[in-house]
């Protein structure tokens, strides 16, 4: 959907961004290097809240060898766990080629990282590539499902592919040894508050089944997507953060949650006052999946957040902003 | 299909209709939660097969059932289209409101994602939109749209059916209505209100009082605007409620533009006051529908001389002293001279039609002065007039501006500054005199007042038929030559006709409902119209004519309605009798 970058002032040997981090690592926190490559872009790139497209670039191999250089002089050896995502899908012989990725392999195996994770689209998770991975190094392979419905996920996100697509990725994934992450959007444009809480509960507890870890995505207005023009006129609101404890709760083992831009008018919200407090709990939740964190949270807005939720199910589809 | 909704009385695309579910809906009301069942969005089922299951499982409701719906982009096109479905009780579909798409049948339209329209131009689009692609006799419901600020907006735009949702909602989000708009409750010095929820506010804000204090606000504001409806105000009360914000100004300004969905709804006549208070009252239907028939129904008598006299305060412009002042000073050359007056906004009004609505009640402040819009359409009227009707001598008896302004235009006349003082009518009485040496004597000043008001109502030479054969005058009554009843100006300046008269008028083929082979009694219903003159408003003279009957009625609503509509009166029928 958004437009690609203007890439005049784009230096092709410079990842997007590289950060260090903490990460759960089979159940205890770890240190953590997240790299964002700049390739061509997802393929796909129709998804209606998405605007990673616009990071994309026409980088060589040797652009994105540099890259990875570049961000693997942050790494030391207390990063346990590498992510290397593409804002697209990591196995996308397209994005990156198959002797770039291979080179990466390596070189991770050779510094001795314990986990890589990497994001792709189904059907790019073919036994070739996965046992390349897991020949390499204990890969994890991160699915953007977004939701256990297929209506939802075709008719309300248009992300091209089925839940059997995914059930298939993940066969194949776990026939090969290695690990699934699936992505769960939380909430989807033209799903009410109520209706994506419910989305997102029920497809956490499909995909569970499927998958080692589950990633809660708070949906924010990324520009130039779809998502941003139906927010700038009030057809679209974030959502709350009390949304997203609901989900993190009811949610069938491991689930993590990166709330991010919470507090801003852009990404999930609630009054001002608590969002603090409550993307802090979320953050430390993904580490420690101690759901009594947010026991302690409370605020006034709580009342208006169950009220809203109420009247919405009579705008017929409009959001309360 | 069994019908639910039934329109009673129109004011412009405002209504006054009755729904009926396990209560009955007197619209335009509220659509309360208990009063419809929902299947919802598709996005709650697994599947569209799902949803549409869903909505077959909701059959046998007395309430008003919504079927599952797409919910709606509203400046992208639809994601998925449903197949029609069909329910056993009042069924209520939701439109996606932007969309150009014939819905299927429904009692109940829902705007959908109403409550994002809030843009002046995507409402005004959006209401026209559905309510050109639906049919009249179906009501249109916004939901979480209403304040108490833009109701009276809503409702003129055509909208049947709100509900309390916004008000409520924005409660939870510290915003506190009144009919003046909204306010951030923290930000409030003191509260304007002395209602008892607002009473019962202390320093903490408390949304549920909050939330009482906004839906009472809502519900006094639909009463006020029923009120304005029964009374035939509301156009003049929207005027005045939009100043509200640029926004709903905008609306309304946008909605005046769209001259053919109004135009088709606006009476003929109301019994109200017309107040021209604003500069969107010069916009208004009654205002270009009074000139353009002055311009293109109107025929002005042979009259050598035409005197051009202002309006008066008082209407008719006749019972005013200015008037009196004037006629008596013209005296016996009233029978050889033609009087036009000249007022805004109604432009020119023929002495023969002061009685019509709106001249004989309309109301403007009057200040002197003439802006440049009001004198541009006084002289673009005044100037196509004398291309069609031409006078050998005109006096102006006009004062101040209003002679400068028709002094401005060249017009050849002899101008005698206006006025009613002494020395002002005696200039007065001296030009007409001076004017009408050699003139032709007029007809019977009555007679052409009958022969103007036929052809304002019924067309260019409805007059001439209607007079035709020794037509006089007995009373308020036209007769024919066999002293027979034709037709009669109404104390309210309408003409009703008697069936001598709409004989004589009905070979003409205008304002004509044609109805089924059948004799209707007292009020024509609208399923029994087979055929009626578009061009028929409420308030309307019809001449109802079918195999078996012959009569004359008021029309109830607009022809093309009569034709569409499966349920209300069409006509009260005033006069009909049988055919062999």
């Amino acid at each position: 959907m958004a437009k690609m970058a203007k890439q005049r002032d784009l230096d092709l040997s410079r990842p997007v961004a590289v950060w260090k981090s903490q990460d759960l690592l089979d159940d205890e926190p770890a240190g953590s290097l997240t790299v964002i490559l700049r390739t061509r872009g997802c393929r796909y790139n129709r998804c209606l809240m998405c605007g990673y497209a616009s990071e994309g670039a026409p980088a060589t191999e040797e652009n994105l060898l540099a890259q990875f250089e570049r961000a693997m002089q942050k790494f030391s050896s207390q990063d346990q766990m590498v992510k290397i995502y593409t804002s697209g899908s990591f196995l996308d012989p397209a994005e990156v080629p198959p002797q770039v990725r291979e080179k990466i392999l390596r070189a991770l195996q050779e510094r001795g990282v314990r986990r890589l994770v990497i994001e792709s689209r189904p059907e790019y998770i073919v036994p070739s590539a996965v046992t390349e991975c897991l020949s390499n190094i204990d890969t994890e392979f991160a699915i953007g499902l977004e939701s256990s419905n297929d209506l939802v996920r075709e008719k309300a996100i248009r992300k091209g592919f089925s839940w059997q697509d995914f059930v298939q990725a993940s066969k194949t994934v776990h026939d090969l040894g290695g690990r699934i992450k699936a992505y769960i959007l939380l909430k989807p444009p033209h799903l009410s508050e109520k209706e994506a809480v419910q989305d997102a509960v029920s497809s956490a507890r499909m995909a569970a089944n499927y998958a080692e870890i589950l990633s809660l995505n708070l949906c924010n207005v990324q520009r130039g997507t779809y998502v941003e023009r139906l927010w700038e006129r009030g057809e679209f609101r974030p959502p709350w953060l009390w949304s997203a404890l609901e989900v993190l709760k009811s949610a069938p083992g491991t689930i993590v949650c990166d709330p991010v831009g919470a507090g801003s008018r852009r990404g999930p919200h609630n009054c001002g006052r608590c969002d603090a407090a409550v993307a802090d709990a979320i953050r430390k939740h993904a580490l420690s999946q101690d759901r009594n964190l947010f026991e302690e949270l409370e605020c006034d807005c709580q009342v208006t957040w169950r009220k809203l939720q109420d009247l919405e199910e009579r705008t017929f589809g409009s959001p309360i902003v | 299909m069994t019908r639910y909704f039934e329109v009673l009385r129109r004011d412009g695309p405002a209504r006054v209709g009755r729904l009926l579910l396990e209560r009955t809906v007197s619209t335009p009301d509220f659509l309360a939660p208990e009063d419809y069942i929902s299947a919802g969005s598709i996005f709650s089922y697994g599947s569209v097969e799902e949803a549409l299951a869903a909505g077959e499982a909701l059959k046998g409701q007395q309430k008003l059932t919504i079927l599952p719906y797409v919910p709606a982009a509203l400046h992208y096109p639809a994601i998925i289209t449903l197949p029609d479905m069909e329910t056993d009780g009042p069924k209520g579909v939701v439109l996606h409101p932007l969309s150009e798409e014939r819905p299927e049948e429904a009692d109940v339209y829902v705007m959908g994602s109403a409550g994002a329209l809030k843009n002046p131009r995507d409402l005004v689009k959006a209401v026209i939109g559905c309510k050109n692609r639906t049919r009249s006799d179906s009501a249109l419901y916004a939901p979480a749209l209403a304040t108490p600020a833009n109701l009276a907006l809503l409702i003129y735009l055509g909208i049947d059916l709100v509900d309390r949702t916004r008000v409520i909602a924005d409660a939870y989000l510290g915003r506190y209505h009144t009919r003046d708009g909204v306010w951030e409750v923290g930000a409030l010095p003191e509260l304007p209100c002395r209602c008892p929820h607002c009473l019962a506010l202390d320093d903490r804000i408390d949304p549920e009082k909050i939330a009482a204090h906004n839906v009472l606000k809502l519900e006094e504001e639909l009463r006020i605007v029923r009120l304005m409806i029964e009374s035939g105000t509301l156009r003049e009360y929207v005027e005045r409620q939009v100043r509200v914000t640029p926004d709903q100004t905008a609306a309304l300004r946008l909605l005046d533009q769209e001259h053919c969905y109004l135009e088709a709804r606006t009476p003929q006549h109301r019994s109200s006051a017309f107040l021209a208070n604003t500069a969107e009252s010069l916009q208004r239907v009654e205002v270009t529908r009074f000139g353009q028939r002055v311009l293109e129904r109107y025929r002005a008598p042979n009259s050598d001389v035409l005197l051009l006299l202002p309006c008066s305060a008082r209407k008719p412009y006749s019972t005013s002293r200015s008037h009196r002042l004037f006629a008596e000073a013209i005296g016996q050359h009233r029978r050889y001279l033609h009087e036009l007056i000249l007022t805004s906004p109604l432009a020119l009004v023929p002495r023969e039609l002061e009685e019509v609505y709106p001249a004989a009640s309309y109301d403007v402040p009057v200040t002197g002065r003439w802006d440049r819009e009001e004198r541009a359409w006084l002289l673009d009227c005044l100037a196509a007039y004398l291309k069609k009707n031409k006078y050998a001598r005109i006096v102006a008896h006009l004062e101040g501006e209003l002679e400068d302004t028709v002094r401005s235009s060249g017009l050849d006349a002899a101008f005698t500054g206006g006025g009613t003082r002494e020395d002002s009518l005696e200039k007065l009485a001296r030009a007409v005199r001076e004017a009408c040496r050699d003139a032709v004597r007029l007809k019977e000043g009555r007679l052409q007042r009958y022969r103007a008001v036929a052809d304002f109502y019924f067309g260019e030479g409805a007059g001439d038929a209607l007079l035709s054969n020794d037509a006089h005058i007995k009373g308020r009554e036209l007769q024919n030559e066999d002293k027979k009843a034709l037709a009669m100006i109404t104390p309210n300046g309408t003409m009703a006709l008697s069936i001598e008269g709409a004989r004589r008028l009905a070979d003409r083929g205008s304002y004509i409902v044609t109805i089924g082979d059948f004799l209707p009694r007292g009020s024509l219903l609208a399923p029994g119209v087979v055929e009626a003159d578009p061009q028929i408003r409420p308030g309307d003279e019809v001449i109802i004519q079918g195999p078996r009957a012959f009569g004359v009625g008021r029309a109830k609503m607009s022809g093309w309605e009569m034709v569409e509509s499966r349920r209300g009166v069409a006509a009260d029928i005033r006069k009909i009798v049988g055919k062999e």
